[in-house]
């Protein structure tokens, strides 16, 4: 056995351009399942780390009726909450506070440099319930959400992009959203993806002041309620409910068109949506390890078919049928099983830095490594198997007359 | 298996090949051929004949269309594939005109091919094969590939693979039909001096001086054995001048 995995190498040694070349359909097939699954489970683990983030007290109410099933991310869909259903939902007993929440996609300029950057207006408690840190300045206060104050306070990465190496003027000065003025207060400190995307790219200003200088509709996108303990939450859901559909005056046998959500069903949501993608971009990755298969199948055919000789002379030796088999199939298993190790190690090995780069945790399932590694090994096995019997089904007097 | 010092190392009885197809093609009919151990038989005959035919079954690389065929006392007719890969690893070693070495491997590595299907260890191996690479005069030349040897070497090299696993019998298929005269008369002794050691040579050749050198001479012609002659005055070859 031992000699027959010797042979493989030597085999393969012999042709190192063409088991190279072979190997890397492989390699890449490997390496994009990998970076996929990778990627999908870092934005899953860290949009799961911020819904829990918010602690197990709380609910989301998102606008639209839960029966239109919406697909995409909380409070996309509907324009039926407003800043007032939020300011009575505080009235409920229990509540410790509610932090609406709306956003709009926009740029942000500062002198000649313009960013893509998603603007939220809240009030002050976004602050607790996103558990935003601030690294200089301050954050926005009651006064100012109040009064509707043209501030804002950006996300560390915005701050750096915008400023650069002047950072340190940038309190106090100025920047445009959508050609109106706003003073920054305050910068945020780098803390990678929340519930609405990365922080580090998001601005963040009064709900009052949003709604007068960004989006003039008063519809919300969703609206967080604190409650002050857990066990409140199922008297608390049914008060909100009352209270929104009164306050929307829905008939008695009308649908809800707004949607209450605990902290374990948006992570059941989220973790759904997140699953489906990554299984999706994984399964588009691992067409090409298909594909990269089909490279060695062609390899192993041409292989045969030159080794023809070589084939009758090891059975005029006393090879049997199973040791031919074994010898290519050991061949074409050796090739997707290396190139499915580099694919594996260059999988990680970005995926790490990518994840890094982008702010997320780095949590690869071990399970994903083993499941390439192993799927692979099949691979290079499946698409041997057809060569590697032709080869052992060769008759030894014509393979030996073979020219 | 207890073995018969008495049977012969090839009896066979109403050996028939017949190739099908479109137009049947008789290329064997009722051979009767046996040989006894110790013998070194030349088989003549020109192409066509069916020499190679009757070698491919006396080789065990292809069956007969019917008759029975025994082997060193066994009957091999109704073998399986695997066996009969067994029975060619363990009781012939062939001997090719064009040699078939593997050109990749070095001359020991060659060598080591049958033991490799024998299933022996590595250090086994290579020390057999060592072995018989000194037996026929080429222990100096181990790590040399094919095409690093000269055509009297490669056949040398082919010789010591087919010593290697210790066989009855050695069939060698025009053996020097690739080699210039001296050279050819070089192998020829080797044969020789393995005949002397006992062992059972079975060589095709279409070169009467070649066929000299062996105890008894079978002609071939149209799936016949028409001449079956021993020789009384067996040519012996000169020992080897040059190395």
């Amino acid at each position: 056995m031992d000699k027959l995995f010797h042979m493989a190498f030597e085999a393969l040694r012999m042709n190192k351009v063409r088991a190279f070349l072979t190997m890397l359909g492989i390699v890449i097939g490997v390496f994009s399942v990998i970076v996929m699954i990778g990627l999908g489970q870092a934005s899953q683990a860290s949009i799961t780390d911020q819904v829990k983030g918010l602690g197990a007290n709380v609910l989301i109410v998102t606008p639209g009726n839960p029966k239109a099933n919406s697909f995409g991310p909380p409070g996309s869909n509907g324009q039926s909450l407003e800043l007032k259903d939020g300011e009575a939902l505080e009235l409920i007993s229990g509540v410790r506070y509610v932090s609406p929440n709306a956003f709009v996609q926009g740029v942000i300029k500062y002198q000649r440099n313009t960013l893509p950057a998603t603007i939220l207006g809240s009030n002050i408690t976004i602050k607790d319930s996103q558990n935003l840190t601030v690294e200089q300045g301050r954050f926005y206060n009651e006064q100012e959400v109040r009064r509707g104050a043209k501030v804002v306070v950006l996300g560390a990465e915005l701050g750096t992009n915008l400023f650069e190496e002047t950072l340190a003027i940038a309190l106090g000065s100025k920047v445009q959203i959508n050609n109106q003025r706003y003073r920054i207060i305050g910068i945020l400190k780098k803390q990678g993806s929340g519930l609405f995307g990365s922080t580090d790219t998001q601005a963040f200003m009064p709900i009052s002041t949003f709604q007068q200088t960004v989006k003039a509709k008063k519809g919300l996108n969703s609206l967080l309620i604190q409650s002050q303990s857990e066990d409140l939450l199922p008297i608390i859901e049914a008060q909100i409910r009352t209270r929104l559909r009164y306050r929307h005056s829905l008939r008695i046998d009308d649908d809800d068109d707004f949607k209450i959500q605990t902290q374990a069903e948006i992570l059941e949501t989220v973790g759904s949506i997140t699953r489906v993608f990554t299984f999706l971009l994984a399964g588009i990755a691992a067409i090409s390890l298909v594909v990269g298969g089909i490279g060695i199948m062609n390899i192993m055919l041409v292989s045969v078919t030159e080794r023809t000789r070589e084939i009758g002379i090891r059975k005029a030796l006393g090879a049997t049928r199973k040791d031919i088999l074994m010898q290519f199939l050991i061949e074409s298993g050796t090739l997707s099983l290396a190139g499915g190790l580099v694919g594996i190690v260059l999988g990680v090995g970005v995926t790490k830095i990518a994840t890094q780069l982008m702010g997320l945790p780095f949590v690869l399932s071990q399970g994903a490594i083993i499941g390439a590694f192993v799927f692979s090994a099949g691979v290079g096995i499946f698409f041997g198997l057809y060569p590697a019997n032709k080869a052992s089904k060769l008759d030894p007097v014509d393979a030996l007359r073979y020219e | 298996m207890a073995i018969n010092p008495s049977h012969p190392v090839i009896h066979t009885d109403l050996l028939n090949k017949v190739y099908g197809g479109a137009v049947v093609f008789h290329a064997l009919h009722n051979i009767n051929f046996t040989v006894e151990k110790g013998e070194m038989v030349a088989i003549m005959g020109t192409s066509g004949s069916g020499k190679s035919t009757l070698m491919n079954i006396l080789g065990c690389l292809d069956r007969q269309t019917s008759g029975t065929y025994a082997l060193d006392g066994q009957d091999v007719s109704k073998l399986k594939d695997h066996e009969l890969a067994h029975i060619r690893n363990q009781k012939l070693g062939f001997v090719f005109q064009n040699f078939n070495l593997l050109p990749r491997y070095s001359a020991l590595q060659n060598v080591e091919l049958p033991l490799i299907y024998a299933d022996l260890s590595g250090r086994k191996r290579r020390k057999k094969a060592t072995e018989a690479l000194q037996q026929v005069g080429l222990g100096d030349r181990t790590r040399n590939r094919p095409p690093e040897l000269s055509g009297g070497q490669k056949q040398r090299v082919a010789i010591a693979r087919a010593l290697v696993n210790q066989p009855t019998l050695i069939m060698a298929d025009e053996p020097t039909g690739a080699l210039d005269t001296q050279t050819s008369i070089d192998i020829m002794r080797l044969f020789q001096n393995l005949h002397q050691q006992g062992l059972t040579l079975l060589i095709v050749t279409h070169e009467p001086d070649i066929a000299a050198y062996c105890t008894r001479v079978i002609r071939m012609q149209d799936g016949h054995i028409t001449e079956d002659n021993p020789i009384t005055q067996v040519k012996i070859a000169p020992e080897e001048t040059v190395a």
